[in-house]
């Protein structure tokens, strides 16, 4: 019964930082909501905060992020699981989780010095920002998905070989299996990323801007906190960065919602 | 008619032998139960119809088996198990597919329907035989998670016989069923049996006596006594048979 109560005790406390953490930020950048915009103009100097597009390059440039590192890493954790052989399974593990390791400031130098590179003399732009974001994304996803796909029953995959599937059919059945917790994987990698602030901030050029074309500098969330809250004096201003904290929260809250729904879903079976 | 025959058939998995010489029919459109105490082997023995033994690491064996007069392990492996179907001691349907597209996987798999139509009657037929059909008719597109037990595997049935297989392997089919679900199992097996020749791992001797037209006596790894089955329960020539028929093995 104890140990009951402090679990329940745990999970109320957590639920509390996160209310108030909420909390906290809205209270603050309540005196700047009357100068905040949905707009594209970002003008601290006439108290204009158009907030469009950080929301904007935050959201293209996690989802191009993810739109290139969850096939490699699902197919990465497709291959752990299913073929690779023990001596590999081991190795890969220990790169995997060596990747997860590595600071994110560090990865936005290699991101700015490497892959910024091919797009002429260190280059920021949101691909660069998305390619540098997607490799940092790849530990989350092999593990959570490799996670899922170990723990198809053997009795399934089984049911497929017996009824005359080949390897690569009968691991198509794993991940049909698991698809809702794969799926949840990747909404993970999209919360991780959308809150990645150091390695976004010096790869994607800070430039406040609506463009599609991702070799085109933008801004995001987290690059305009990293960037310009240090430096703001008028507190209206600081006030509307702290606003754009507070959608950052909300935005990372309702993905981690809707991956909990979906993994949920999953496990109904 | 022997559809398949153990021909000193021997298995081992890493240094540790499972299966010691194995010489056995399988007697064509009856109900071959095979029987011991767990850990006898029987389990490995059904599982190398179908080579699923291959899945194992460190499997390897001595000897042959062979599937009307031709060794399984010269056949190709997927023809051989759409040939030798299967049913495992839990039902294994898969969730995330529907009860049509459950059936319909076997079918899909080895490209046996030419239309939709085909398919269509194809999955019919096979729910037919499985005498799921009438229950789930109305709810082809339903997953199977709210199917009870002994429904389940009557859909892992009709699964396994969508493709026409010639031998079906049950590997303790109604080990997680209620008495009543066990009955109706027993008796499909029976209707079956006419037209597919059966393999039933039991640990139930009372079900291998109720519907077995053959049993055979796995201990120890090998082969003891194999016969009709009223033979091997009315008069067992090996007094190991005997101690096992009483409880004391």
């Amino acid at each position: 019964m104890r140990d009951v109560r402090l679990d329940d005790l745990a999970a109320i406390l957590t639920i509390a930082i996160a209310v108030l953490t909420g909390v906290v930020l809205l209270v603050f950048s309540l005196p700047s909501i009357p100068y905040v915009h949905l707009s594209i103009i970002w003008d601290p100097v006439s108290r204009f905060f158009g907030i469009l597009a950080f929301v904007f390059g935050t959201l293209y440039v996690s989802l191009l992020a993810l739109l290139i590192s969850s096939p490699i890493g699902i197919g990465a954790a497709l291959y752990i699981v299913r073929y690779a052989p023990d001596k590999v399974k081991r190795y890969y593990s220990m790169i995997v989780e060596a990747m997860a390791s590595v600071p994110s400031v560090v990865y936005g130098l290699r991101g700015f010095l490497v892959l910024g590179s091919f797009f002429g003399a260190f280059k920021a732009n949101k691909l660069v920002a998305s390619l540098t974001l997607s490799v940092m994304l790849l530990p989350t996803i092999i593990s959570l998905s490799r996670a899922s796909l170990e723990s198809v029953p053997r009795e399934i995959v089984e049911a497929a070989y017996a009824l005359g599937a080949m390897k690569h059919e009968a691991a198509l059945v794993a991940l049909g299996y698991s698809r809702n917790q794969i799926l949840g994987s990747v909404l993970i990698a999209l919360m991780r990323a959308v809150g990645e602030t150091m390695a976004v901030t010096m790869t994607v050029g800070n430039v406040v801007g609506v463009s599609m074309n991702p070799l085109d500098p933008g801004s995001t969330l987290t690059s305009l906190i990293a960037t310009e809250f240090g430096g703001a004096m008028d507190p209206i201003h600081r006030s509307a960065i702290i606003f754009a904290a507070f959608l950052l929260f909300v935005i990372s809250l309702t993905i981690y919602s809707i991956a909990r729904r979906v993994i949920g879903r999953g496990e109904e079976k | 008619m022997n559809v398949i025959e153990f021909v000193r058939y021997s298995a081992w998995v890493g240094n540790k032998r499972i299966l010691h010489e194995i010489d056995l029919p399988i007697k064509k459109n009856a109900i071959n139960a095979i029987i011991g105490p767990s850990g006898s082997g029987k389990t490995t023995l059904i599982r190398s119809i179908n080579r699923l033994m291959e899945l194992v690491p460190g499997y390897r064996y001595e000897g042959d088996i062979l599937l009307e007069g031709t060794s399984i392990f010269e056949l190709d492996v997927y023809d051989l198990r759409r040939r030798v179907g299967m049913v495992f001691q839990h039902p294994n349907p898969f969730p995330h597919m529907s009860i049509y597209e459950n059936v319909a996987y076997g079918i899909r798999l080895h490209r046996l329907a030419r239309s939709k139509r085909e398919e269509f009657e194809r999955v019919k037929k096979a729910l037919e035989m499985a005498a799921l059909w009438e229950e789930v008719k109305d709810r082809l597109d339903e997953k199977p998670g709210r199917l009870s037990g002994g429904q389940k595997q009557r859909l892992v049935i009709a699964r396994a016989l969508a493709v026409e297989p010639e031998v079906l392997l049950m590997d303790e089919p109604t080990a997680s069923l209620d008495p009543k679900a066990t009955t109706r199992i027993e008796s499909l097996m029976k209707e079956l049996s006419k037209e597919v020749t059966i393999v039933l791992v039991t640990h139930n001797m009372a079900q291998a006596a109720r519907v077995s037209d053959y049993t055979a006596f796995i201990y120890m790894g090998r082969l003891i006594e194999h016969g009709p089955t009223r033979e091997i329960f009315e008069r067992p020539k090996r007094p190991e048979t005997e101690a096992f028929l009483r409880g004391k093995i």
